[in-house]
């Protein structure tokens, strides 16, 4: 079991949960964040910490968002993006189904 | 650069998160000592969090890569009090940091308490974690119904482990004695009781939501535990924790019954008033948790159970030498972190984690406290220019106890062989005598012997 960041952090990137992460398993891409589903312990203090709820718990995820699960993994295998986001440091590059996504419009609600 | 010398009195999530924060910067000049009773580290990571909670156990590598910094030492089979005194420490090091949590369950005080067959749930739990003090709990063995006094988080822990079959359990590092016990018992039954309502049930919504997922098992909500007091409402709605609750318990109610062969009763607004039994216990009386006096035996509901569990949250055991606030089972501190002593801020003295704040909060918590903590470390001593050191380079170096991560190591790599041969990541070590046989140049490491003189 994880959390997964769904689309709703791409382009906000508020980042309030890379700081109540307690495994910092919470990597940076470009538009958006990552969180490796092997170092995730399920504690959801992201998704308190979070203004738009964007990381959900896998059991929670909407049918719409499935596709979540594996570009997550592609990604986080791609980017080696493991062992610790402070260590690893912000990859800056995001999943081609993530870049390809139109700028976000607007502001936060 | 001068270096600071921090000991930290506890190998758990509270004590490591502190050392975390103290050597995060490599380049700060702090060296961290880390003392624990036990030579496994981790404290209730490893033996609190049950062993069908796989995904909260990949903390492991990350407590495990702070132990494995240069400037982080571990002293792990000493015990501080007894091996070690805290005076001996203070003049040794510039701060120590008591981070050795709350071990002790609450006790209730009800008439026959003593029974066998009524335990605190912190028993249980070290058991089927492997911890190497725990006895054997036999009174699992009395009969098919169990009761668990609680509405946390350990309540449910202790109600899912003794109701999954241990088939489920297989793949988990439960130690082989453990499932071995487990296969003989024969529960059938659980209760769950909350002295309040659903509203001020300090469960969390994925751990509760998974009590209706365990294989076998039907849960029962009674419908007029669902009712909510109309003054609720409104603190309910800016609480999402108590709003998925509460979701959850109406889906459990609205749950048609499988016919499953277990079952899980939670039953809420009750209050526990005696246990009886003659040799062990047979029966709990339980009250609607309003009842008047003059209600007597009218409002009392039997339940016929062999075994009860109480989780009703822990407090933490004083060590000598440290002060002590008897009364709330902590260590009396400001709200940054420092111990106070007589009345009055200690210099060079500080309280992390649960025997700080009580058994609150979950694992995750406790990295909050340790930037707490080291925040109040750095403003009195790393940042501060004029700060009185404290260590004393004339006081020889604890160094014989500090071959604890070696020593860590050895153990670990012996429990993840175990696993392997059972298709498992590890099989938890819990016995004294296991773990004693398992060293490392043992007689090497501890020649020099400690004396007066010499500390």
């Amino acid at each position: 079991m994880a959390y997964y960041i769904t689309a709703q952090c791409v382009d906000i990137l508020d980042k309030s949960c890379i700081s109540e992460c307690p495994v910092d398993c919470i990597y940076e891409g470009a538009r958006s964040m990552y969180i490796n589903p092997e170092e995730c312990i399920d504690c959801g203090a992201c998704a308190w910490a979070c203004p738009v709820s964007a990381p959900i718990f896998e059991p929670d995820l909407d049918p719409v968002d499935e596709p979540v699960i594996a570009r997550t993994a592609e990604w986080v295998a791609e980017h080696n993006a493991a062992g610790g986001a402070k260590d690893r440091g912000r990859v800056g590059v995001d999943h081609p189904a993530i870049a390809v996504l139109p700028p976000r419009e607007g502001e936060v609600g | 650069m001068r270096e600071w010398r921090i000991a930290i009195i506890g190998a758990g999530p509270a004590g490591m998160y502190t050392a975390d924060a103290l050597t995060a910067d490599s380049h700060s000049g702090v060296r961290v000592d880390i003392f624990d009773r036990l030579p496994t580290p981790f404290g209730l990571l490893r033996y609190g969090v049950a062993p069908d909670h796989l995904s909260m156990k990949r903390l492991t590598p990350v407590l495990q890569r702070i132990l494995d910094r240069d400037g982080v030492r571990f002293a792990g089979g000493v015990e501080v009090g007894v091996d070690v005194t805290i005076e001996q420490l203070r003049a040794r090091y510039d701060a120590v940091v008591y981070a050795a949590g709350a071990p002790v369950d609450r006790p209730l005080e009800l008439p026959g308490e003593h029974l066998p067959g009524v335990v605190g749930a912190g028993t249980f739990v070290s058991w089927y974690s492997g911890h190497p003090d725990a006895a054997v709990p036999e009174y699992l063995l009395h009969g098919e119904v169990a009761v668990v006094i609680g509405a946390g988080n350990v309540a449910l822990d202790v109600a899912r482990i003794l109701l999954k079959s241990p088939e489920d359990l297989d793949h988990t590092d439960i130690p082989d004695g453990a499932l071995d016990v487990l296969h003989r018992t024969n529960i059938r039954e659980v209760y769950v009781l909350g002295r309040r309502g659903i509203v001020d049930a300090k469960f969390t919504p994925n751990e509760l939501r998974e009590m209706g997922r365990i294989p076998g098992v039907d849960v029962v909500l009674r419908r007029e535990d669902l009712i909510i007091d109309e003054t609720r409402l409104d603190a309910i709605a800016g609480d999402a924790r108590i709003t998925k609750n509460i979701e959850i318990f109406r889906g459990f109610s609205d749950a048609p019954g499988t016919g499953a062969s277990k079952r899980l009763r939670f039953l809420f607004n009750v209050t526990p008033t005696e246990y009886r039994g003659t040799t062990h216990l047979q029966e709990i009386v339980v009250k609607p948790s309003g009842a008047r006096e003059e209600d007597g035996a009218l409002a009392e509901t039997i339940i016929k159970a062999g075994i009860a569990l109480r989780a009703i949250g822990f407090r933490g055991a004083g060590i000598t030498g440290a002060p002590f606030d008897g009364g709330a089972g902590v260590i009396p501190s400001t709200l940054e972190g420092r111990v106070v002593r007589d009345g009055v801020v200690s210099h060079g003295e500080y309280v992390a984690g649960w025997m700080r704040r009580g058994s609150t909060g979950v694992l995750g918590t406790n990295r909050a406290d340790g930037l707490l903590v080291a925040a109040a470390i750095r403003e009195d001593l790393l940042d501060n220019s004029s700060a009185e050191p404290r260590f004393d380079a004339q006081q020889p170096d604890l160094a014989d106890f500090l071959s604890g991560k070696r020593r860590w190591g050895a153990i670990d790599a012996a429990e993840r062989e175990l696993g392997e041969r059972a298709g498992r990541v590890r099989t938890k070590i819990d016995s004294w005598t296991e773990l004693d046989r398992i060293t490392v140049a043992p007689q090497a490491e501890r020649t020099a012997e400690l004396t007066d003189a010499a500390l």
